[in-house]
């Protein structure tokens, strides 16, 4: 999801990376407050494992591979401000050095890849963990297996809106193709994010910094972050929502009902790109969301229930230092 | 001879251990210049004790002080300047040498204590000599060999102009030549030395004298030769007789 | 690993400049082709022509140069290819595809000319935050040491795996990513005990 130059207009790019500091603002202070001398190592150690992790392949099928992202699973082992610089890290040398993302759109990235995708999916992550009825460990694997493919999602989403909001590619072909190719894709970020917390519960328990009360360096950011998040997606997502007056007065056709003409508040976006059965694309993909969120849900739920037994009675004592 | 290191009565408990002592009444001195060896089975507090001389641990400084460096006693208060009188060296250099290059690294320990400019280059080029580093200072640590970047450690150790060095298993990982050098460099160099070690023979050239530890104990203090020739001891405590000894060549 | 070809660059004329004009350099080429117009014109040429002068004195080589080219060429044809749906769009497409290229060639440029202690001087000079200087710089110097460790786990993994690969990849894989987390945690505490040995705040 790393935006090269060139698909992002002046307007969009600058406003992303105003986005992007914002966050970075708050997950500095947040972590100037917080986080011990002792813990700062830790930021730049994390941000090499997050590389390496990065440089594995994961088989996916028929010869082809996939990596992990990992900013999900940052935030659930450091805390959500932790990850947000730690992940801006990483993005940054990837721009930097591997010419991986374009360097004007670092900013863009950073918001989608290191704001949008590491908040949401920690919000998600901590919510679903505390909604749950499940032995502790099995709800953690659970909720960070969901947040994981809930982040990919959503980071997509934000990214399609900065490539409509630019006019590079229109909302009704960049929303669809974004969010539902990274539905399939989050499956795979999301299953591996909570192998991973499994396989760390399995030997030190603590380290899953952010299941705790305040993980790394937390607090205040809460509500700096979904406001961020809030505005963010506003700015990207929201002009392009008005489309769904559209796709949804489409399904009704398509259903057979009889629809009032409900002209939507600014033009529909170019390119009616029509799907038979349903009314327009951004309607079918919002459809598919909306089962594919149940779905990676009950995945997820699924997962932890198989997998997890294995940890059986929670390590009480930890390993005794030599 | 005065007293480099004096210990008195330590003892420490890991926090996570609710049973049993990782050191246990702890009493010992290094005289100014000795070599002395600490020896014992993995688990026995070596690498613990280590860090109470640099007053790493425990994490809050005791009132009553059980540790002495050149007469002065290591409390919260002389902490900084205790701590700076003490070389640590680590085990892994991959912990100790963090910097983008050799010269940054090796300048960190001088720069903590406020060194600049040009007294700081020049100190920093001495202790690379003092190694046999000289004109590394542009190096990149991944590019070094594992002897490289532990003799890079040193001398960002000796930078900081101790008064006694604590190494944490100086040769673990060299290879026979790697060890050999780094035995003659430490012979070059003055000052205390304590040194943690499984490797014998290094003990038998190095070390005047040897502690043996075992389950955070002191469980015997000796001359070196007489020490390590006691079979029944060595293998006791998880050691064993160095092979110089057992034939009795000594090795060059 | 990619830092090791920069160590067979050369003193060229490029590399010998101030870090912060070549990120300068970098920053105001990358601009403005971003913000030409969505029609490949003859205002296209002026950072192309810009590029292919510094290139050869920046001895980059050639091979080098197209296969990160290529690697991401694929990304930028995926994305470029969206608005293709539409055929009045088509030379938004094409000039997607000419702004991508020209950005990420100037970027390799500055990678291939300025070692990465350097950039890092100039984000220090630029008054980036310095918990991200820090972690930047950890990172970099320890990536290859984890990059090792993961290896050497993997092989130690694959010497004890003798059916089809596919099935326990996924576990095998999740395990060692644990396992590396665990050992970052432990060495970053070795570590914050070594800086703290060395006086430290």
């Amino acid at each position: 999801m790393h935006l090269p130059d060139g698909f992002l207009d002046a307007r969009t790019a600058l406003l992303a990376t105003g986005a992007a500091a914002g966050g970075v603002g708050i997950a500095l202070r947040q972590v100037r407050n917080s986080l011990e001398p002792r813990q700062m190592p830790m930021l730049g150690l994390a941000a090499a494992f997050v590389f390496a992790a990065q440089m594995l392949n994961f088989p996916v099928a028929w010869g082809t591979s996939g990596h992990l992202v990992g900013g999900v699973l940052t935030a659930v082992l450091l805390g959500p401000s932790a990850a947000v610089l730690v992940m801006t890290c990483v993005l940054m040398v990837q721009c930097l050095m591997f010419a991986d993302g374009g360097l004007m759109a670092l900013g863009a990235n950073v918001f989608n890849m290191g704001i949008v995708n590491v908040c949401s999916g920690y919000f998600v992550f901590r919510a679903t963990r505390s909604l749950i009825r499940m032995e502790e460990s099995r709800a953690t694997v659970f909720a960070a297996a969901f947040a994981g493919w809930f982040g990919t999602v959503l980071a997509s989403i934000s990214c399609a809106g900065q490539l409509a909001l630019s006019k590079t590619v229109p909302w009704s072909l960049a929303f669809p193709a974004m969010a539902n190719v990274h539905m399939i894709i989050g499956v795979g970020e999301g299953l591996a994010t909570g192998l991973v917390v499994m396989a760390v519960l399995r030997t030190r328990p603590q380290l899953v910094a952010g299941a705790r009360e305040q993980g790394l360096a937390a607090g205040v950011g809460f509500m700096g972050y979904g406001l961020l998040l809030a505005l963010g997606l506003a700015v990207f997502v929201a002009p392009f929502a008005c489309a769904w007056p559209d796709g949804l007065e489409g399904v009704a056709r398509a259903m057979g009902f009889a629809s009032k003409a409900v002209p939507g508040p600014l033009p529909a976006p170019l390119a009616d790109y029509q799907l038979p059965f349903i009314g327009s694309a951004t309607a079918a993909t919002g459809i598919a969301g909306v089962i594919g969120t149940v779905l990676a849900f009950v995945a997820a739920y699924a997962l932890a229930r198989a997998l997890v037994p294995v940890l059986g009675t929670p390590k009480k004592d930890a390993r005794s230092e030599t | 001879m005065s007293t480099a290191v004096e210990v008195r009565q330590l003892s420490y408990g890991y926090p996570q251990m609710p049973s049993g002592l990782a050191l246990d009444r702890l009493s010992f001195t290094v005289a100014e210049n000795e070599c002395i060896a600490v020896l014992g089975p993995n688990g026995a507090g070596k690498s613990t004790l280590l860090l109470h001389l640099n007053g790493l641990l425990p994490e809050h400084p005791p009132r009553e002080p059980n540790i002495w460096i050149a007469g002065q006693p290591l409390t919260a208060k002389t902490l900084d300047t205790v701590r700076q009188r003490v070389g640590l060296l680590f085990q892994d250099p991959d912990d100790q040498l963090i910097s983008a290059t050799v010269f940054e690294d090796v300048s960190f320990g001088p720069r903590q204590m406020g060194r600049d400019g040009l007294p700081l280059r020049e100190l920093v080029e001495q202790s690379l000599g003092l190694v046999g580093l000289r004109g590394f200072e542009d190096r990149e640590p991944h590019r070094l060999s594992h002897g490289e970047k532990r003799r890079v450690c040193l001398a960002g150790v000796l930078a900081c102009q101790p008064t006694v060095l604590v190494l944490d298993e100086p040769t673990s990982d060299l290879d026979p030549r790697g060890r050999r050098e780094f035995k003659h460099l430490l012979q070059s160099l003055p000052g205390a030395k304590i040194i943690a070690t499984h490797d014998l023979e290094l003990v038998v050239d190095l070390c005047s004298r040897v502690l043996i530890l075992d389950e955070g104990k002191l469980v015997a203090e000796g001359q070196t030769v007489p020490l390590l020739s006691n079979e029944t001891l060595m293998l006791a405590h998880g050691l064993e007789k160095p092979h110089s000894l057992l034939h009795r060549h000594p090795h060059g | 690993m990619h830092v090791q070809k920069l160590e067979a660059r050369r003193r060229t004329l490029v590399s010998g400049a101030w870090p912060r004009l070549k990120l300068v350099g970098a920053l105001v080429i990358i601009t403005g082709t971003a913000l030409l117009p969505r029609r490949i014109g003859a205002l296209y040429l002026l950072p192309t022509i810009a590029l292919m002068v510094l290139w050869p004195l920046s001895r980059m080589p050639l091979g080098y140069t197209l296969r990160r080219l290529v690697v991401v060429e694929v990304f930028i044809l995926g994305i470029a290819l969206l608005s293709l749906v539409t055929p009045s769009a088509a030379p938004v497409f094409f000039s997607a595809l000419a702004k991508s290229n020209l950005c990420i060639f100037t970027m390799l440029l500055l990678t291939w000319t300025t070692p990465f202690h350097e950039i890092l001087e100039e984000l220090r000079r630029l008054r980036l935050p310095s918990v991200m200087l820090t972690t930047l710089a950890l990172m970099y110097r320890y990536l290859p040491v984890l990059a090792e460790e993961s290896r050497r786990m993997q092989r130690a993994r694959a010497s004890r795996t003798f059916r089809r690969r596919n099935r326990l990849a996924w576990h095998n894989l999740t395990t060692i990513i644990g396992q590396l987390f665990v050992r970052s945690a432990e060495r970053a505490e070795r570590i914050y005990l070594a800086m703290c040995s060395r006086g430290w705040k």
